[in-house]
């Protein structure tokens, strides 16, 4: 039933009304107030001519606004089953207290049906939307929410300033889509399903807004549209990024648990980033990210944010700092001659990464560069045929990074030459430096960073310290007894890893004998200890047995017997050492030290060295300097001797009573406990006794 | 293996095999944790014994025992606290010789028991030398290493149950003293393992049980009321298995028809607050008698209840166990008897004084003439005499010479002495036939 209702409806007190309007003039439309202050029931059709002011939250059936004519027609705020707009006259929708909520069928007539929406309110519709209107013609506010639990059935090619949409069952666009943004398209919760023929129109300088729970299918239709990212939980970008080279005008990346790239990304206005920005899914799933705009840098909201991956800067300016990955990383020409043939930077950057290969780039800090430069289509340019100013930066804290939680990546020994550290280039087979860097590095409280002029060529880049490269590698096997736990027989020589099982093994040598005699000791920090240390060792290096001026480097003792680097955890690398033969010598907290009887040769060329004190042979003083603690294979296993818990190269009584005074303790990183398992019982003071009377050769 | 499992009042084993030794991993020893039942409620003991059970050794060396104390009731692990629960070496349980410790040098056992982190350690150190070490001469024999009591210093309640603890089998250690070198091969394959004096580890079962308490909970065998005249009722019962109870409290209510439910009230001096009588042995297990328990009523001819409620010693539980009926009544003479009718020359009454009362035994003629006074057993008169509550009294009659043959009136008076509820007295007349 159709009911026309140009009239005024007196205050009816919970009045019931199955059918309030009657049929008045159907050609004539008077102007005059639909003012319900009782109860309106319909079931039917409601047509309102006139203005309408309703009281009532919730009408039924189907409610059409259909004045004509260059006046205005104001419509009541309520919740609706059906609501249709037609006619010319302007809709007002000014109630500032309610919204308008369309529960089953929004739609609008034509483009001569405009609807007027003030800023604060907005309009809802919670399931299908025909939308051939406008709202808001000529400005960019004006809500349109679709925020139903069903997925939702969009269509029509009218306007919208903004739409949000709010729903986990998401929205589908049909009838061939043609639906106008305005101003932004906001994904806040639930995906949007359109196609290349069901989409939705950007217009120029609109937005896509997607939060982290929201999504859409297909790149929709724009000539140039901006994207902003949003959200707490980590995001992969989709087909809101136009494939388009020109499409993407500005990129904000304002959810900082950080975005992935899925394809690549043409920015062509601007970009800001909150959170990092990954172009790189996996090793082998490479994007990049394609700046474009010249006179403008990527802008880093808080400064520790960073492009990790590759980014390219398209258009270059001579005499210009061209700020790259991170608010501390740029590029610089300083005149057009000195730019040459440049008319691309490629500049891919991995925090934490070590430098290729592995076994150089471990003595770096741990950030990888790879340099391009390119000419206007991508193509290399030819070294030498430029100089570059390379802004490098790396981080110097433990900034807590999303990814990889709170890490530095300046390795230990290189954390007392801050000031040194300069950019390096790979050639041939190792680092070297690369251009000329300025020194003293300077630091931000997230970057230590620095300029090196004078770069002409394209590469692998690291940042490092030229005197600090590694020597030699030791490779070893060393058991300790008590930590090797089982004796006799046929053992397997796999020692305990008690210690840090029971999270009691210090992330940093401890200032105790021998650790204090490495003076990098307190650069050496583990970020989470690995499950196969066993303990902190020392190893020193000596000219002669009695040298004792020699080298030292700390590692961690691997419960299969080999010292790794506690940065890297391959075998030590040693560095800082002239190359030449030592004797090796092996310190520990609580057992007898022992030193290889001859003398190693410590140099590059010894590569594939292997020093095995488990076997008993080489070892300084004879295999009696150790113990003989099971059989592998029917060949006798050796270790150090447990026991020396007051580190004087002599198991005495005194080392007894030591270990009996905290014989109830445990769960501590205690001298005393011999068999290194964090607690302290008569099983040490035994290990002590056993070896009673032996007293290390090792001067 | 896990954590160990419990289960309350049941024996509990937990195996954990340590320290696999020279040559071979095998079972050398078993070490039992005994709980020895205390029935006082802040105290707990226990017991550490040893059982040789290879031949590979039999002289021990030392040990390090990690224990934790568990909650009877929850099976949860109960933290100590070293400045509130007192650990202590039973003095003279040992097997084992013992001395200080001596830094330079150990000839005896020294026995080390604390309570760290929560948990209780027993750590033994053993002598230098194989010679002073203590020997386990029988295999399959638990041998006491020391048993060790557990108090709390402030009265409350000790966790009864004392487990292995369930933390890392590292904690355990177990070691034989070596009275040999330990060589296998010769020549270049020539091993010395161990030397005299070396202390090896064992391979160790751990067992621990509890102990179980005797009884389950408090048992009242009887609970008696009896009136004993002048109102007074007296009540005595009898209890087992107080452990942990404070004391008895009895209550009573009158009983009246009307009103179905009872209404009890306590009594003063039938409360374990105000009565030693009635405070009970706390540690006790047998059986045990509270008499002479007396209480004052108020009415005659009528019945009184009395129950009787236990209250436990650290929670103030109240438990009530039984409830008896004792009814009061009048102060008069009952179930009078002629025991000899007709008589010829001396017949007797027998009679009950229903509370104490006083009696006048008179025999008259059909005339009404006072014939004589009936005797007691003494032959006295009873005239005015007293009788307290009993039953079987006799009142003799011996025939005077004078009198005929004929009916005659036996007439006991009685008059109470305190039930106000008589107004006069109470009397018994009982015709007899002289026959002469």
């Amino acid at each position: 039933m159709s009911v026309r209702c140009p009239i005024h409806l007196p205050f009816i007190s919970a009045a019931l009304i199955a059918v309030v309007c009657m049929t008045t003039a159907v050609s004539a439309q008077i102007p005059s107030t639909l003012n319900s202050q009782g109860v309106i029931h319909n079931s039917g059709t409601l047509e309102i001519v006139g203005d309408a002011i309703i009281r009532q939250d919730t009408i039924g059936g189907r409610v059409e606004y259909t004045r004509i004519g260059n006046d205005s027609q104001l419509v009541a705020h309520l919740t609706y089953w059906d609501l249709h707009f037609s006619g010319t006259a302007r809709k007002k929708l000014i109630d500032v207290t309610e919204p308008i909520r369309a529960r089953n069928l929004f739609s609008t007539a034509d483009t001569l049906t405009i609807l007027d929406l003030v800023a604060p309110s907005w309009i809802s519709a919670e399931f299908t939307v025909r939308h051939e209107g406008i709202v808001n013609p000529g400005q960019r506010f004006g809500r349109f929410l679709l925020d139903g639990v069903r997925q939702q059935d969009i269509s029509g090619r009218g306007s919208l300033p903004i739409i949000e949409l709010i729903n986990d069952s998401g929205a589908i666009v049909t009838r061939g889509g043609g639906l106008r943004v305005v101003e932004r398209f906001d994904l806040q919760r639930g995906r949007l399903d359109n196609t290349t023929l069901d989409n939705i129109s950007m217009l120029d300088q609109s937005w896509i807004w997607r939060d982290d729970s929201g999504s859409i299918a297909t790149t929709p239709v724009g000539p140039r549209y901006h994207v902003r990212y949003y959200g707490e939980s980590p995001q992969i970008s989709g087909a809101e990024i136009p494939r388009g080279t020109t499409e993407l005008g500005k990129l904000h990346q304002d959810n900082d648990s950080g975005l992935t790239l899925s394809s690549d990304a043409w920015v062509n206005d601007s970009m800001r980033l909150e959170g990092d920005i990954y172009t790189e899914a996996t090793d082998s799933l490479r994007y990049k990210l394609f700046y474009v705009p010249a006179g403008t840098d990527p802008v880093f909201i808080t400064g520790d944010e960073e492009v990790n991956g590759t980014m390219v800067r398209t258009t270059l300016q001579p005499g210009r700092t061209h700020v790259m990955n991170n608010r501390r990383t740029s590029m610089r020409f300083a005149n057009a001659q000195l730019q040459g043939p440049v008319r691309r930077i490629e500049l891919r950057v991995k925090p934490r990464t070590v430098p290729l290969p592995t076994n150089i780039g471990i003595d770096k800090v741990q950030r990888f560069f790879q340099v391009e430069l390119q000419d206007a289509i991508g193509v290399p340019v030819p070294d030498s045929s430029y100089t570059l100013d390379f802004g490098y930066a790396w981080r110097v804290d433990k900034v807590d990074s999303v990814t990889y939680g709170p890490f530095e990546e300046t390795p230990g020994p290189l954390r007392n030459k801050l000031d040194s550290l300069a950019l390096e280039r790979f050639v041939i087979d190792k680092y070297a430096a690369d251009g000329l860097s300025i020194l003293p590095t300077n630091a931000d409280p997230f970057f230590r960073y620095s300029i090196a002029t004078n770069v002409r060529n394209s590469g692998d880049f690291a940042i490092g310290l030229a005197s600090y490269s590694t020597v030699w590698v030791l490779r070893t096997k060393l058991i300790l007894e008590g930590a090797m736990r089982q004796y006799g027989g046929d053992v397997t020589p796999i020692m305990s890893t008690d210690l840090v099982a029971s999270n009691i093994l210090p992330l940093t040598p401890p200032p105790i004998y021998p650790y204090n005699l490495d003076p990098n000791r307190t650069t050496l920090t583990v970020a989470a200890m690995p499950d196969s240390i066993v303990d902190w060792i020392v190893v020193e290096f000596r000219t002669s047995p009695t040298d004792q001026a020699g080298h030292i480097q700390t590692g961690l003792l691997t419960k299969n017997g080999m010292i790794v680097d506690p940065t890297s955890f391959l075998p030590l690398p040693i560095r800082g050492i002239r190359p030449g033969e030592y004797h090796v010598a092996f310190l520990h907290r609580n057992h007898l030290a022992v030193m290889t009887d001859g003398r190693e040769l410590v140099a590059p060329s010894n590569a594939n060295r292997f020093v095995d004190m488990s076997n008993g042979a080489n070892v300084f003083g004879g295999a009696s300097a150790m113990k003989v603690l099971g059989l592998v294979g029917g060949t006798r296993l050796f270790g150090m001797v447990a026991g020396d818990v007051d580190q004087n190269g002599s198991i005495t009584r005194t080392d007894q009573n030591l270990i009996w005074t905290d014989v109830d303790t445990h769960g501590i990183y205690a001298l005393y406990d011999t068999d290194l398992d964090g607690i302290l019982s008569t099983r040490d003071w035994n290990l002590s006794w056993n070896n009673r009377g032996r007293t290390s050769v090792v001067p | 293996m896990d954590g160990p499992v419990w289960f309350h009042k049941t024996i509990v084993v937990v195996v954990l095999l340590l320290s696999a030794s020279v040559v071979r991993a095998q079972d050398d020893c078993t070490i039992e944790i005994n709980n020895i039942f205390d029935p006082r409620p802040d105290f707990a003991q226990f017991e550490i014994k040893i059982t040789r059970e290879s031949e590979r050794w039999d002289k021990w060396a030392n040990g390090s025992f990690r224990l934790e104390a568990r909650d009877s009731d929850q099976d949860t692990l109960v933290l100590l606290d070293p400045t509130k629960h007192i650990l202590t070496y039973v003095a003279g349980s040992s097997v084992l010789t013992l001395g200080p410790y001596n830094p330079a040098a150990m000839n005896d056992y020294y026995i080390q028991a604390q309570i760290v982190d929560g948990r209780i350690t027993v750590v033994i150190h053993g002598p230098d030398s194989v010679g002073n070490a203590w020997r386990a001469l029988t295999s399959n024999q638990a041998y006491l290493l020391g048993q060790f009591q557990l108090r709390t210093n402030d009265g409350s309640d000790m966790p009864k149950q004392i487990a292995v603890s369930a933390l890392s089998p590292r904690f355990q250690a177990n070691a034989f003293k070596m009275d040999h070198d330990s060589v296998t091969g010769t020549g270049t394959e020539r091993n010395v393992w161990y030397a005299t004096h070396d202390n090896v580890e064992m391979g160790t079962t751990y067992t621990y049980t509890y102990a179980e308490s005797p009884c389950d909970s408090l048992q009242v065998l009887s609970f008696n009321g009896v009136y004993v005249g002048d109102l007074t009722v007296a009540l005595d019962f009898t209890a087992e298995c107080e452990l942990g109870t404070a004391g008895y409290i009895i209550e009573r209510a009158l009983v009246r028809r009307s009103e179905p439910d009872l209404v009890f009230e306590g009594r003063p001096n039938l409360t374990y607050v105000n009565n030693p009588a009635l405070v009970a042995c706390a540690t006790c297990i047998g059986a045990r008698s509270y008499v002479g328990l007396l209480d004052d009523v108020q009415y005659r001819r009528m019945e009184y209840a009395y129950r009787l409620m236990s209250v436990k010693q650290r929670t103030g539980e109240i438990t009530i166990h039984d409830t008896i009926f004792v009814r009061i009544p009048n102060a008069i003479i009952s179930n009078a008897v002629i025991l000899e009718n007709p008589f010829s020359d001396k017949t007797q009454i027998r009679f009950n004084a229903d509370d104490r009362i006083s009696i006048t035994g008179m025999v008259y003629d059909l005339g009404g003439r006072l014939i004589g006074y009936m005797t007691d057993e003494n032959g006295a008169p009873i005239i005015d005499k007293e009788y307290p509550l009993g039953a079987g009294y006799l009142a003799n009659f011996s025939t005077p010479a004078m009198a005929s043959q004929g009916l005659y009136n036996m007439v006991l008076v009685a008059k109470p002495i305190n039930d106000k509820t008589v107004e006069d007295m109470s009397r018994v007349i009982i015709k007899a036939q002289l026959i002469k």
